[in-house]
């Protein structure tokens, strides 16, 4: 595949990448922010969402809607979205449009508040309500997922750590969220030092950083806070109740289980990645072959590891084939289940058959994913973000084969302990 | 002119565009193997990877009643063993390429298809081969199927969005094909036997109807070497012409008699999933690109006039969308959303308006001109993956359309008027024959939906 990568720095603090890839006349335009719903208070959550949604409400130059509007009337697509720890937004543009995405991402980037208005806030809020009652209440199972955040990410003392709410944010903390707060997030957060600033597709690395600078070069940088102060991961596990029954609108019982791990980037998380692929991923690994193919006690059963920059969670769901005769016997029977795979790999660690499996499945999918040209800009903004350099998203397999066995073994044996795992089971309603 | 001998920027409007580049849609070939089977090959040199879809008879529109499900009954279990491997041998000769072999059913055609390196190619396009010409269909692959499906159907009854797909489906459908979901029901899944699902597959299997998709890094003749190897001596025996027309039932449903209110009562529930919309037209239709026209003008974007109103104008949704959705026979045309219960009998009203009035009056020249250029300017990202070029060849090769169709394509759009529009909602959409499928609290619904048409009430199925 053709390719050709820089970074740069401008002198107010913010990022460019910028990678050429000729292939289509497409140019991707990619902005992280390192803000987050980490980054949140406790009552204020949900903020960095809801802010997310008024980043396309307009800026001093770009009418309410006029972001989609202008990219959509030239046939671009745009959106953004936001995670625990950034938010991103980003548009592919036919390539001669490149222009019109620095334009407009400057001018929210510079120029928002003189745009906001309170009715612009009072609709956004309604549809991330409505968010919510899509994607969470109004879900089987939606809320599980929330409380089994809240179980791992608690502390002793009362104290949540970061990853402890939703990143949408509780539905009475939007109910409260003012507009006045929006404005003090946007201060504080959305400045060229906190974010990069990716350019993919057919290009010119020269001309194109020349608008850059042009666009983003007089947007002042100003002092960010420091990160939310956390304990280190090692510390992170459930304190006290560790495990809840919860009765939902659903038909087939259910388990979660989940751990803590390091976060996304450490030798642990890659360890991580692997084991959750040699534990569900495909029809020969050790879930789903013994439990959905042999036993035929799940339906589905699934491991994952969350690209979380403080500390990751490790979580197995696996959902019961039936309900009768008990429902909660049922749920309990698998969850013992896959607890007992956890056990194996602890004491024996995965086979080297397991494991070259796994690296070939990864490699594959990796490969794969580098034909689309927006999420390479995406994967691009995210390793100038966390680690500062674009290029590691090329040197990420060489990370994931480097992994063997005992590592696997090892990282299972310290972190997938029953005494650091919180779990849910959901329950049909009585 | 600033000091660089740069205009100063005026950040007041937006900036000019550069000259554009055309993009079209890549070469490809067409030839008939010995077999009867069409195989489809555009190389994308370079990209390290291949992706094969085998396509063959055997969708979801020739299920009958009394056996609903049975077309993906059968194409899940052509990856559950064959002849050679039981199943688990078979996934795991897949899983150590890094790789799977996915059985897929749609309305018109069952596909097997994998995504793989370069060098596995050959070993790839065995497993598809055997997965096509020899499954075995063993009795307890069936019967462990059998109770995943079961589950599945089970699982939905809780799912709001799957129970609102399948009552505005069995509304529009009634008796005809499209009124069930591929997956049938619980009797109909007891019912399905192993004998019927290898008849359904013997009549399927029929090379002159299959078509063998191959896109990516082909290299010269190494592909086509493999196939000649692998899939074609598998299909030889199995030369027949398959027409699914003769086959399948006339998928027409009854002309509504006025616009109708489907409920399904979920007590409690958090929001309201709403369906709304009426048969369409089948793929082949003249009006097709004039209706996606549109549909992109009603629903088809963020910047339409349904996304504009019901949720940047009053809040009430974080989406909605309209689709036709275009199949062999007339798949439906629906408008998508789920709305606080609140304010379901507004934004059916609002859903309502939008349909008359893109039937009522020609779209402004800036509104037509925005979502036409909408539509061409898109149409390039769907050709940057190997995946997104197979799509695109499956559908010619589905509906038998002409091998330009993605060349005239932009032109077939920028040729669309606002009288062109306005005349294609008049013949195929109808805000009277609207059937509306609201899933949430009855109580709460049915003094909202109150004069929107005739009511009914279900329990989730």
């Amino acid at each position: 595949m053709p390719e050709h990568l820089e970074q740069h720095e401008l002198p107010n603090g913010m990022r460019v990448v910028l990678h050429e890839d000729p292939r289509l006349p497409l140019a991707a335009v990619n902005v992280w922010y390192h803000v987050g719903s980490k980054n949140e208070e406790t009552g204020r959550t949900g903020l960095a969402h809801l802010f997310e949604h008024m980043l396309f409400q307009g800026s001093a130059n770009v009418s309410e809607n006029g972001h989609f509007e202008h990219i959509q009337k030239v046939g671009g697509v745009a959106n953004g979205s936001t995670w625990y720890d950034r938010t991103n937004y980003y548009e592919t543009l036919p390539a001669n449009h490149l222009e019109l995405g620095l334009w407009l991402e400057s001018d929210r980037m510079g120029f928002l508040l003189e745009a906001l208005t309170e009715e612009k806030f009072e609709n956004q809020r309604s549809v991330v309500m409505n968010e919510r009652l899509q994607r969470v209440n109004n879900q089987p199972y939606g809320l599980a997922g929330e409380r089994l955040s809240e179980l791992l990410y608690r502390r002793p003392n009362g104290a949540r750590h970061p990853y402890a709410w939703p990143v949408i944010g509780y539905m009475d903390d939007l109910e409260a969220a003012n507009l006045d707060s929006v404005e003090d997030f946007f201060r504080t957060w959305y400045r060229p030092n906190n974010a990069v600033l990716t350019l993919a597709g057919d290009i010119d690395c020269e001309a194109a950083l020349e608008q850059v600078r042009r666009y983003f070069g007089e947007i002042p940088p100003g002092p960010l806070p420091p990160p939310p102060a956390v304990e280190p991961a090692t510390e992170i596990g459930p304190h006290g109740a560790s495990r809840e029954i919860l009765e939902d609108s659903i038909e087939l019982p259910r388990c979660y289980s989940a751990w803590c791990l390091d976060g996304y980037g450490s030798d642990d998380w890659y360890a991580g990645e692997l084991l959750a692929m040699i534990l569900s991923s495909g029809r020969m690994s050790r879930l789903h072959r013994d439990l959905v193919y042999e036993r035929q006690i799940a339906q589905s059963v699934s491991a994952v590891i969350l690209p979380t920059e403080i500390c990751a969670t490790f979580a197995i769901v696996a959902t019961c084939q039936n309900r009768e005769p008990d429902p909660l016997t049922n749920a309990e029977t698998l969850e013992q289940a896959t607890l007992e795979h956890v056990e194996a790999i602890r004491s024996a660690g995965p086979t080297a058959e397991e494991l070259e499996r796994a690296r070939r499945s990864l490699l594959l999918a990796h490969h794969d994913s580098r034909q689309d040209l927006a999420l390479s800009a995406d994967r691009l903004s995210c390793a100038s973000t966390y680690f500062g350099d674009p290029s590691r998203i090329f040197t990420e397999p060489e990370r994931l084969l480097k992994v063997d066995a005992e590592q696997v073994r090892d990282l299972a044996r310290r972190s997938l302990g029953p005494e650091r795992r919180a779990a849910i089971i959901v329950v049909p309603e009585a | 002119m600033t000091a660089n001998g740069q205009p100063a920027l005026d950040r007041g409007r937006p900036p000019v565009p550069g000259p554009s580049r055309s993009c079209s849609f890549p070469n490809f070939e067409v030839e008939k193997l010995e077999s009867g089977a069409r195989l489809w090959t555009l190389d994308v040199s370079g990209c390290g990877l291949v992706t094969v879809v085998l396509l063959m008879p055997g969708g979801s529109e020739l299920d009958t009643p009394d056996r609903a499900g049975l077309a993906s009954f059968t194409a899940g279990l052509r990856g559950a063993g064959t002849k050679h491997r039981d199943a688990l041998e078979f996934a795991a000769a897949a899983e150590d390429l890094g790789t799977t072999i996915a059985t897929s059913c749609g309305w018109e055609n069952a596909a097997i298809g994998t995504t793989i390196g370069l060098e596995d190619v050959a070993a790839g396009l065995e497993l598809v081969a055997e997965a096509a010409a020899e499954p075995a269909f063993l009795g307890e692959e069936v019967e462990r199927r059998r109770r995943r499906r079961l589950a599945e159907i089970e699982r939905r009854r809780s799912d709001p969005a799957a129970q609102a797909r399948l009552a505005f489906a069995r509304a529009v459908y009634g008796d005809t094909p499209y009124a069930h979901p591929t997956i049938g029901d619980r009797n109909t899944t007891e019912a399905i036997t192993r004998e019927d699902i290898a008849s359904f597959h013997g009549r399927a299997l029929a090379a002159g109807s299959c078509h063998l998709i191959a896109v990516g890094d082909l290299g010269p003749g190494s592909v086509r070497r493999a196939i000649e190897d692998t899939v074609e001596p598998r299909l030889l025996a199995h030369g027949r012409h398959f027409d699914a027309a003769a086959e399948s039932l006339e998928p027409e449903p009854a002309p509504p008699s006025g616009r109708r209110v489907v409920v399904v009562d979920r007590p409690g529930a958090a929001q309201t999933e709403l369906r709304i919309g009426h048969s369409g037209v089948p793929r082949r239709h003249p009006d097709r690109v004039r209706l996606q026209v549109a549909n992109s003008i009603l629903g088809g974007k963020f910047m339409s006039r349904l996304n504009l109103t019901l949720r940047e104008k009053h809040g009430y949704t974080y989406g909605v969308s309209s689709a036709f959705h275009f199949r062999r026979g007339p798949g439906p045309f629906v408008i998508s959303t789920a709305v606080a219960n609140e304010v379901a009998g507004a934004a059916c009203r609002k859903t309502v308006e939008e349909v008359e009035r893109i039937c009522a009056e020609p779209p402004g020249a800036a509104e037509l001109d925005d979502a036409r250029n909408y539509m061409v300017g898109v149409f390039p990202y769907t050709l940057q993956t190997i995946q997104g070029l197979s799509s695109r060849l499956q559908t010619l090769a589905v509906f038998d359309l002409d091998r330009d169709e993605y060349d005239r394509w932009p032109e077939r759009v920028r040729a669309t008027s606002a009288e062109d529009v306005l005349q294609v909602c008049r013949r195929h959409l109808s805000p009277e024959g609207l059937t509306i499928t609201a899933v949430g609290p009855a109580d709460e619904l049915l003094p909202q939906l109150e004069g929107l048409g005739t009511t009914e009430v279900q329990a989730a199925a």
